[in-house]
């Protein structure tokens, strides 16, 4: 197990709304940190972009924010179930996909919300756990909506497959997304009081994404009240899912 | 509300695993159980021969579904349900060893395959489940609904929670009709993100044989692994039931649930 934290979200800008102050916290400590993204980030579109044109956009996003947290993405590509194109929503496999607008990342990737049944890709996490040995890694709540369930599904895997052959420390899941259903129940709370800046600054370079505001309300809020569980002004909050130990 | 427990599950088997003893407990206190299958349940890798000695991996969908169909008959035969069939197709097959996607694909599959249309994320047959439900709801208005735990594992078992979730709700809202509670059974240990707080268990000590008799009618999906699992879970709920020592010296066996969708902004009893 090394000092190192991996962040695994589905699409640019979740990392940093639900763990950025907690990267930049464990950069301060000493931790090298890893953000990956597992999907190639087709959908979320608010303008008239073609899936080419956003993706790209996304892409690039991710970088400058992940860069604001002293490290560069991991881009995992697995295909989203939809991409928007100019302006209207489109489901791959249920309408003629122009795959002239597609991004060529990720074509050949499976469709995230099957990735978890596929060898494969479990094994394409599971060796990035083997490789960086992580003492903390960040996923989704298996409560969230589609690609986020799916993304820690796969994670969630990849972690039980890869601690039989290296030691990893603790996988949680974050807390507090807009699309949970059920709530979870937060075990470890880390105080980002002091690093909440650094966490805003890398979500606004998520401009894609249309925040009116950063701080964004609902997203303060959530960090107002984590942070009165942990004593402290602003946390982010997470939930203990697998442990590298427990086989 | 009606003496009346109508069950979601994705595929055949999930329902006696998830709930089997509690169905057959109530079948047996004069409930009308009525189990809905929503999918035509061919994803699933099974390969341990049915009876007989074919391999699940030699049928076609087609027959893959028809044979799942006829044990899901027979094991509501046992447990004393009723069955009502959706078959949307999964998003993927096993065919000849091989397991094809279906959905979110360009390609049409190579095989034909049985169902009425896909089921998955981005399926126009997701809402056209929630709607039967909420019809199947309404018109049964039964005192409990039973369904799979958000926090499945298993995609199709995640769709059909997150789907019933809403579907619910909005039933609860018309006006002049009476709908019980929503509970999730618990998922299997192997099949699960984790572990939702429990909020009831329902003691099934003597009836938990009729729930093994119409496992084994299961005969292409449920293997042993699945029956170890589930005994575990029966002998730690019957246990936690009748306490570490206990002075009964019958054996306890329990099924946990979790109850879903409370009083979320809506005037429930």
């Amino acid at each position: 197990m090394k000092k190192v934290i991996m962040a695994i979200g589905a699409h640019a800008d979740d990392v940093e709304l639900r763990s950025g102050g907690t990267l930049a916290k464990y950069h301060q400590m000493g931790y090298e940190v890893f953000y990956v993204l597992a999907t190639n980030n087709t959908a979320g579109a608010h303008t008239s972009q073609t899936a080419l044109e956003h993706a790209t956009q996304r892409r690039n996003e991710a970088l400058e924010g992940a860069r604001i947290l002293h490290t560069e993405p991991i881009y995992l590509d697995f295909k989203e179930t939809m991409f928007e194109k100019r302006g209207e929503r489109e489901k791959l496999g249920f309408q003629t996909v122009d795959l002239r607008d597609y991004p060529e990342w990720g074509r050949d990737k499976a469709p995230i919300v099957c990735a978890q049944d596929l060898d494969e890709a479990v094994e394409e996490v599971a060796a990035l756990l083997r490789r960086y040995e992580p003492e903390i890694v960040l996923t989704h709540s298996p409560t969230e909506k589609h690609e986020h369930w799916a993304t820690c599904v796969l994670v969630l895997k990849a972690f039980g497959k890869a601690r039989e052959s290296v030691e990893l420390g603790t996988l949680y899941a974050w807390a507090g997304s807009g699309t949970a259903t059920v709530s979870i129940a937060p075990d470890f709370f880390v105080d980002i009081t002091d690093t909440i800046q650094t966490k805003y600054t890398a979500l606004s370079k998520h401009v894609s994404q249309g925040f009116r505001e950063i701080p964004d309300p609902p997203n303060r809020a959530r960090e107002l009240y984590w942070g009165s569980f942990a004593g402290v002004r602003f946390a982010e909050a997470f939930m203990t899912l697998a442990r590298g130990d427990e086989l | 509300m009606k003496k009346c427990i109508v069950v979601f599950a994705a595929h055949t088997a999930d329902a006696e695993l998830g709930a089997g003893g509690t169905m057959a407990k109530f079948v047996r206190q004069g409930y009308r159980v009525i189990v809905v299958i929503v999918t035509t349940s061919v994803g699933e890798l099974v390969v341990e021969p049915p009876p007989g000695g074919q391999t699940v991996d030699s049928l076609t969908p087609r027959e893959l579904a028809e044979l799942r169909e006829q044990e899901a008959y027979a094991a509501a035969r046992i447990i004393g349900h009723e069955l009502v069939f959706l078959r949307l197709n999964e998003r993927f097959f096993t065919h000849q060893g091989n397991r094809h996607y279906v959905d979110f694909r360009e390609e049409p599959p190579p095989v034909k395959l049985p169902g009425t249309g896909w089921f998955g994320s981005v399926s126009p047959d997701a809402p056209a489940f929630a709607k039967k439900a909420q019809e199947i709801l309404l018109r049964e208005e039964p005192e409990f609904v039973l369904t799979h735990p958000v926090t499945d594992a298993c995609y199709e078992h995640y769709l059909v929670a997150n789907t019933m979730t809403p579907a619910y709700r909005w039933a609860l809202q018309r006006e002049g009709v009476s709908i019980g509670k929503l509970l999730a059974w618990e998922a299997d240990q192997d099949s699960r993100t984790f572990q939702m707080p429990i909020t009831g268990i329902e003691d099934i000590t003597g009836f938990r044989e009729i729930k093994q008799e119409a496992l084994l009618k299961h005969a292409s999906r449920v293997n042993k692994s699945k029956l170890r699992l589930a005994t575990a879970r029966e002998t730690h709920w019957g246990r936690t039931l009748r306490g570490l020592i206990s002075l009964d010296p019958e054996q306890a066996f329990g099924e946990a649930f979790t109850r879903q969708c409370m009083r979320v902004g809506i005037s429930h009893a």
